[in-house]
C-alpha cells in the first residue's frame, strides 16, 4: 500500500477502499495541519478543520478521478486553502476566541520593540502568536489569505494564482491592498 | 523628497513587522506534532463522513419523495382538467343557442332597467341609423320628464 502513488490510492478510495483512504490521510495529515495552522491558532479548532478537509476530500474524490491533470497533493492543498478561506470568512462574522485578553498597551510595547529592531530579529522580540492572531483578525479574509500564502507559506504569486484559481494580476492587486491594510492595523498601535 | 523617503522607510518597517505578525500567527512544529499524533482523528473523520452521507441521503430522499408526489399529482391534475374541459364542452353543447334579443339579458355593461333590444341594437346597417332629430327629441323628452319630477 505504501508504494502505491497518491493518484492510485485516490482511485481506490473513491471505489470504497477504506485502507486507501486511511493511507491518504496518514500521508497528508501533517502537511494539511501545517497549512491550517497558518490560518488558525487554537489547537482544537485546527483539528476540527483538518478533519473537515479530509471529509470534504472524501466526497470530492470522484472529481479528482475524473480530472487527473493535477498532482494529488496540489489538489488536496487547494481544498484545504479554500476551506480555510471559508472558515476565515465565517470567523470574520464571529471572531475566534483567544486565550489572552487584548491588552493594547502590551501590543504597543511589542510592536515598538519590533520597530526598533527593524522587524528583523524575530527571535529577540518575538510577537506572541495570540497577539498576532488578534491583530490579523482585523484583516479581511481575502487579505489574510493572500498575506498568509505569500509570507507564511512563502508561495510565489503565480503559485497562489493557480492554487486559488485567480489571475496573477488579481493576486498582485489583492496583495497590494492587503499590505496596505496590515500597515494600517500595525500603524494604529505605533 | 526627504518626506517621501521617510514615508517609504516607515512603510518598509511596517511591512516587515506585518510579515513577522503573519509568521508569528502560525503554529509551531511541536503543536503540529501534537495534533498529528491524535489517535482519534481518523475515527472522527469517518464519523463526519458517515454523518454527511446520512445528510446527503436524507436530502436525496426528500427530492425523491417530491418527485414521487409530483408523479402522482400530475396525472390527477390532468384528469381533473380533462373532466372540467369535458363538462364545459357538454354544457355548451346542451345549452339552446342564443337569439339576438337575448344578448341584452346577458350584457353586464348597463345596470338598471334594460331597454328593449332590437336588431338595430347590435347592427350598424343604414336602416338602423338614428337621426339627429330623433336623438334631440329623445333628450328633450327625458329632460322634460326630469324637470317635472
Amino acid at each position: 500500500m505504501t508504494e502505491t502513488p497518491d493518484e492510485g490510492l485516490a482511485v481506490l478510495a473513491h471505489a470504497g477502499n477504506e485502507r486507501a483512504f486511511e493511507e491518504l490521510f496518514n500521508r497528508h495529515r501533517r502537511r494539511i495541519t501545517r497549512i491550517v495552522g497558518k490560518f488558525f491558532n487554537r489547537q482544537e479548532r485546527i483539528e476540527e478543520i483538518v478533519q473537515e478537509i479530509f471529509a470534504k476530500m472524501y466526497f470530492a474524490l470522484g472529481d479528482y478521478s475524473d480530472d487527473r491533470g493535477a498532482a494529488f497533493g496540489a489538489w488536496l492543498s487547494r481544498i484545504a486553502v479554500n476551506h480555510c478561506y471559508d472558515q476565515l470568512r465565517r470567523a470574520g462574522r464571529r471572531p475566534e476566541k483567544t486565550s489572552e485578553a487584548f491588552d493594547e498597551d502590551q501590543v504597543r510595547i511589542q510592536l515598538r520593540a519590533q520597530l526598533a529592531a527593524g522587524g528583523r530579529d524575530a527571535e529577540a522580540a518575538a510577537i506572541s502568536r495570540d497577539l498576532a492572531n488578534k491583530l490579523l483578525a482585523r484583516l479581511s479574509a481575502d487579505d489574510r489569505l493572500v498575506l498568509t500564502l505569500l509570507d507564511a507559506e512563502e508561495m510565489a504569486v503565480a503559485e497562489i494564482a493557480v492554487l486559488l484559481g485567480w489571475s496573477i494580476s488579481k493576486v498582485k492587486v489583492r496583495a497590494h491592498r492587503a499590505r496596505a491594510s496590515l500597515r494600517r492595523v500595525v500603524g494604529e498601535f505605533l | 523628497m526627504p518626506r517621501d523617503k521617510k514615508q517609504r522607510v516607515s512603510d518598509e518597517a511596517l511591512d516587515s513587522i506585518g510579515r513577522l505578525l503573519i509568521k508569528s500567527g502560525s503554529i509551531s512544529d511541536a503543536e503540529v506534532q501534537t495534533i498529528v499524533s491524535n489517535p482519534f482523528s481518523y475515527q472522527r473523520i469517518r464519523s463526519k463522513i458517515d454523518a454527511e452521507r446520512v445528510r446527503r441521503e436524507a436530502h436525496s430522499l426528500t427530492w425523491i419523495a417530491m418527485i414521487a408526489a409530483a408523479g402522482r399529482a400530475i396525472p390527477a391534475m390532468a384528469l381533473i382538467a380533462a373532466a372540467a374541459v369535458g363538462l364545459a364542452w357538454f354544457s355548451a353543447k346542451n345549452q339552446p343557442a342564443l337569439k339576438v334579443g337575448d344578448i341584452a339579458a346577458i350584457s353586464p355593461s348597463r345596470p338598471g332597467p334594460l331597454a328593449p333590444v332590437t336588431a338595430c341594437s347590435i347592427s350598424s346597417k343604414s336602416e338602423c341609423v338614428v337621426s339627429i332629430d330623433e336623438v334631440l327629441a329623445l333628450m328633450i323628452d327625458q329632460n322634460g320628464k326630469e324637470l317635472r319630477k
